[in-house]
């Protein structure tokens, strides 16, 4: 069955051609439901659906490198770039 | 403490960090500079190195709890220096007294990096922990890395003969198993906003170390003592009117002549202490409250002098004695028997044990008028030529028999 076709009128419709068909010549079910069919496609107007947007590809947001922790788990790295480090002796005397 | 090495000091354990709350964060959120830049200076620009010394922009917004209270941590304001600044000087003075504030004594001021980071900046500062934030401080790292002196040294058994605390030696316990975070962040509540009226003069002094509640308390963990349920006669005599450091210290340290000055050769801010020694002294209490009520506490020499600060202007501390240079002391060496604890008499009638007159210096006596014990508890179970029995010399009229024979 369509996916337009209204699915309450189409079951009306079939209710309404079975009881006629008992007054009619018979038919063979098969002949039925195609009869129904094609009188539910002529009667249901073809909804108008907006178009399917074509799929978007989600964008891959690359984190902006961390240079901070590039450098700052590389032990030797920190020791290369190391500032030296003056010696001040203190001048300081006793317990503080 | 060794020093650390300058690379130690910066090295970030990437695995360890990334897997805490902190390292979900950008390190240039905290601490600025440029975080793409492969050039140490180009991304060390702009850069701080101790965001939490501006805990309201960095720490606050997480930790608002905590911020609320951190202008009455001690750690932060420093507040108890100021306090007897003030108490030893002028207004006049204050300005000059602030200089040497900040080149000298604000050194100590402790940020939330310093505790929970790093080592603390005055000495030396370095990640602990390979950045990692470490809830509770490290006793060794962060805590005695300052409060190495006297706290430290008596705690950890480090003075020579005198054994470590037996919290520590035998409880295996550290700073924080009594002080608390809640203690050390400050706490905002002051006596008096609940506390008035006459009783306002039994509090504490604001700003003080000794201040509020006390805490930690003994009794947190030994609330028998105080109630005379434990079976011991001294606790059940003396709980209300002796510190337990008075029976239960051993001797630590005190300190005499501390002065400050700037080195004409370096330009960099000095001290010199003239004599560091170990004593113990039992005097009076200075600062009775309510939650403090002893008569009788351990005090310890605190090396202030009238010219401590005469590198910066002369006479900066007319007032100096305001306030005691025998200051009242938690020694952190505590053990459960001490030579105080051996029987009655080993206080009463001991005038080595007491800070009497002729073991003040001539110039310091009026200040330390307060905590001098002009009267030595008498012996115990002593009958005088008059034919009087002294039998309890303090407070009761009963008899108490001294657990060994007199002396």
């Amino acid at each position: 069955m369509p996916r337009n076709c209204n699915p309450i009128f189409t079951i009306v419709l079939a209710i309404a051609v079975l009881l006629l068909s008992a007054c009619g010549r018979s038919v063979a079910p098969a002949q039925v439901v195609s009869q129904v069919m094609d009188l539910a496609q002529e009667a249901t107007p073809e909804a108008t659906l907006p178009p399917i947007p074509p799929t978007i590809e989600p964008e891959v947001i690359v984190a902006p490198p961390n240079e901070c922790l590039v450098c700052h788990v590389d032990k030797q790295r920190l020791i290369d770039t190391a500032a030296q480090v003056e010696e001040v002796p203190s001048e300081s005397s006793g317990v503080g | 403490m060794a020093p650390l090495e300058p690379w130690e000091k910066v090295l970030i354990n990437g695995v360890a960090f990334k897997q805490t709350v902190h390292g979900y964060m950008e390190c240039a959120d905290c601490h600025g500079g440029n975080q793409e830049a492969t050039d140490k200076e180009e991304a060390h620009t702009g850069m701080l190195s101790r965001p939490s010394e501006y805990p309201e922009i960095y720490c606050g917004e997480c930790h608002p709890n905590i911020l609320a209270t951190r202008n009455s941590s001690l750690h932060n304001t420093l507040a108890g220096y100021w306090k007897v600044l003030e108490a030893r000087s002028e207004p006049e003075h204050h300005d000059a007294l602030a200089e040497m504030f900040g080149n000298h004594c604000g050194k100590c001021h402790t940020t939330c990096g310093d505790c929970h980071v790093s080592q603390p900046h005055e000495v030396g500062g370095g990640l602990i922990n390979g950045h990692v934030f470490e809830r509770t401080p490290s006793m060794t790292r962060n805590c005695t890395a300052c409060h190495g002196s006297r706290v430290g040294n008596e705690y950890l058994g480090r003075n020579e003969g005198i054994r470590a605390d037996v919290h520590f030696r035998q409880g295996r316990m550290t700073c924080v198993s009594c002080h608390t975070g809640t203690e050390m962040h400050g706490n905002t509540a002051n006596c008096s906003d609940c506390h008035a009226g006459p009783v306002g003069s039994e509090l504490p002094p604001r700003h003080h170390r000794y201040d509020g509640v006390q805490m930690p308390s003994c009794l947190s963990c030994h609330p028998a003592t105080s109630t005379g349920q434990d079976g011991n006669e001294m606790h059940e005599q003396h709980s209300a009117d002796l510190s337990c450091q008075v029976c239960h210290s051993l001797a630590y340290t005190s300190c005499d002549g501390c002065h400050v000055a700037i080195s004409e050769r370096t330009g960099n801010p000095f001290f010199a202490t003239e004599a560091t020694y170990l004593t113990f002294y039992i005097g009076k209490n200075p600062i009775r409250s309510l939650q403090r009520p002893y008569l009788y506490v351990p005090v310890r020499h605190v090396p202030v002098a009238p010219t401590s600060y005469q590198y910066y202007g002369q006479n900066l501390l007319p007032n100096f004695d305001a306030l005691p240079t025998w200051a009242h002391a938690t020694p952190h060496n505590i053990q459960r028997q001490t030579p105080q604890t051996e029987s009655c008499n080993a206080c009463h009638g001991n005038a080595d044990l007491f800070l009497t007159a002729d073991k003040v210096k001539p110039e310091e006596l009026a200040a330390n008028r307060p905590v001098i014990v002009a009267i030595i508890p008498p012996l115990l179970g002593v009958t005088l030529t008059n034919g009087i029995t002294l039998t309890n010399g303090i407070t009761t009229t009963g008899t108490i028999t001294p657990t060994q024979p007199s002396p």
